[in-house]
């Protein structure tokens, strides 16, 4: 029998891999595969994930103190897991919330403005954009939970601001490809991005150095992208500047 | 890295143009794309169209273009019923089909209601095996629960001699849960797996619970890439035995086919 089925039935990443998106932490409406640290790591290790950075479901959910305070007690001493602050810019105390980032040496955020019940509008987000921009943050929100318009006409005020865009689906692909053209300041998370040809998509449209790997996990594995990743036929420094390089690059590490 | 040949057979794709996810219907890509992930044969399916014989005519004469690589299944609906018998004969006797893909969100009426009944019959008497979307859970769309999992133990009992194959396994948990019910409950169920929503483990769970000689491989390609969809069996902690039965070897025994008539 001839065939061409050649696939690869131990991977591990041939990189270093830094997953940004990650989320650690129990939620009210089902019973997770994992919701521990250990379980976490040990799916890391099954496909060769070095890093993820890490937020709190709760944080997004209900309250971004609590929220918060659970994630750095369920990283505390794991070198692997980097800190992702949820914040919600329509109730917190800017001043408060400075100081904890800064403590917790956090250098990304994550907003979830659907969830968390506000638009993504200047006369909202405006006060903490310019703080993000200052403090020269990352801020991740998922394509999900936004307005493209409002997030569009938001975005255009803070070109020097680092965003990414994360949870990309097929069904993005009619307005999610034109906002990432418009916003040069705009990255990708490609968690959920995987419509054929979708690498070389977003290689023409933003190319190599705004295209970050995350897994959504544990609403999804860690292996499948980085499976699909290391097939696409790109340079091995392209590969590492996508599964690990270009996170380190934004967040300053 | 343990990079083995084992037969890879997608159970789950389609054709015909969607512009508006900027995809194109070009065999050279499609095949460019199965060689990346390691993909033999590709089982194609058309259902946008509200005549079913344009459906099916448009997958014939893809898969005439490289029948090595492709294979057809067939699409007709309970919508126009007095032309699915018809279309039936001319899909399987005629054109070649290999299967027969139904979307039950697509009429309004649960997919075991004896509306749909003149098409199982026509199919149970032929054994032919149908694959049928399926979703059931939260965010899900409209009519999804037409096509819900569990419907389906009624149908494998009444039409014992079809094959069904849930596409997406019922792709919410909620849905996965009631498809692996179905399965446990009926032998001639059989889950598909492609989705966007597979949760981490998921593989594992459906062959803890199932077993492996049940779970076939699927894409959903072009609206999800080959690499990924066969990512998600190699990368699951099931065994290598397991992967090869997922990836190919079962879907050979669902269609009645022998290897060498998938060499390539």
């Amino acid at each position: 029998m001839c065939k061409l089925g050649k696939v690869d039935i131990e991977f591990k990443s041939s990189v270093p891999v830094f997953d940004c998106n990650v989320s650690l932490g129990r939620i009210h409406t089902s019973r997770l595969v994992v919701d521990s640290a250990e379980e976490t790591i040990l799916a890391m290790d099954h496909v060769g994930v070095e890093k993820a950075l890490i937020h709190n479901p709760y944080g997004v959910n209900y309250d971004p103190v609590y929220g918060n305070e659970k994630l750095m007690k369920s990283i505390e001493g794991v070198n692997r897991f980097i800190p992702q602050f949820t914040c919600n810019p329509s109730t917190f105390d800017i001043h408060t919330f400075s100081e904890n980032v800064e403590n917790n040496n956090v250098k990304a955020l994550r907003m979830e403005p659907s969830k968390q019940n506000f638009p993504f509008v200047n006369w909202i987000v405006g006060d903490c954009m310019d703080w993000i921009v200052k403090k020269e943050l990352t801020l991740f929100i998922p394509v999900t939970d936004l307005n493209p318009v409002e997030f569009h006409n938001t975005m255009k005020l803070y070109p020097n601001s680092k965003v990414v865009l994360s949870d990309v689906h097929y069904s993005h692909v009619p307005w999610a490809i034109p906002l990432l053209k418009a916003l040069p300041n705009l990255y990708v998370e490609i968690s959920k991005f995987s419509i054929s040809d979708s690498l070389i998509r977003l290689l023409n449209v933003v190319g190599e150095g705004r295209i970050l790997y995350g897994s959504k996990f544990p609403y999804q594995p860690m292996g499948p992208q980085l499976y699909s990743l290391h097939r696409w036929g790109i340079s091995e420094a392209s590969l590492k500047a996508i599964c690990s390089e270009n996170l380190k690059i934004i967040l300053g590490l | 890295m343990n990079i083995i040949n084992t037969l890879v057979i997608d159970f789950h794709s389609h054709v015909g143009r969607m512009g508006n996810y900027n995809v194109i219907d070009d065999m050279d890509w499609y095949v460019k794309n199965l060689d990346a992930a390691g993909v033999d044969k590709c089982f194609v399916s058309y259902i946008f169209d509200g005549k079913a014989s344009n459906c099916n005519d448009i997958v014939y004469d893809f898969v005439q273009k490289n029948s090595k690589r492709f294979g057809g299944f067939a699409h007709v609906t309970p919508h126009y019923i007095e032309e699915a018998i018809p279309e039936l004969d001319r899909a399987f006797n005629k054109l070649g089909m290999k299967a027969l893909k139904i979307y039950p969100p697509f009429y309004p009426k649960p997919v075991n209601h004896e509306s749909w009944y003149p098409i199982f019959e026509w199919c149970n008497a032929n054994k032919i095996p149908v694959k049928s979307h399926t979703q059931y859970g939260p965010g899900g769309y409209k009519n999804d629960d037409n096509g819900r999992p569990i419907l389906f133990i009624d149908l494998a009992q009444k039409f014992p001699d079809i094959n069904w194959i849930l596409a997406h396994s019922g792709n919410f948990e909620e849905g996965r849960i009631e498809s692996v019910q179905a399965a446990i409950e009926c032998p001639n169920i059989y889950l598909e797996t492609c989705s966007s929503y597979g949760d981490h483990g998921t593989i594992e769970y459906f062959v803890d619970k199932l077993g492996d000689d049940r779970i076939l491989y699927g894409s959903d390609l072009p609206l999800i890439d080959a690499r990924f969809g066969v990512g998600r069996i190699v990368t699951a902690k099931i065994s290598e035995d397991s992967k090869r039965k997922i990836l190919g070897l079962n879907a050979l025994k669902v269609l009645n086919l022998n290897e060498a008539e998938i060499s390539i």
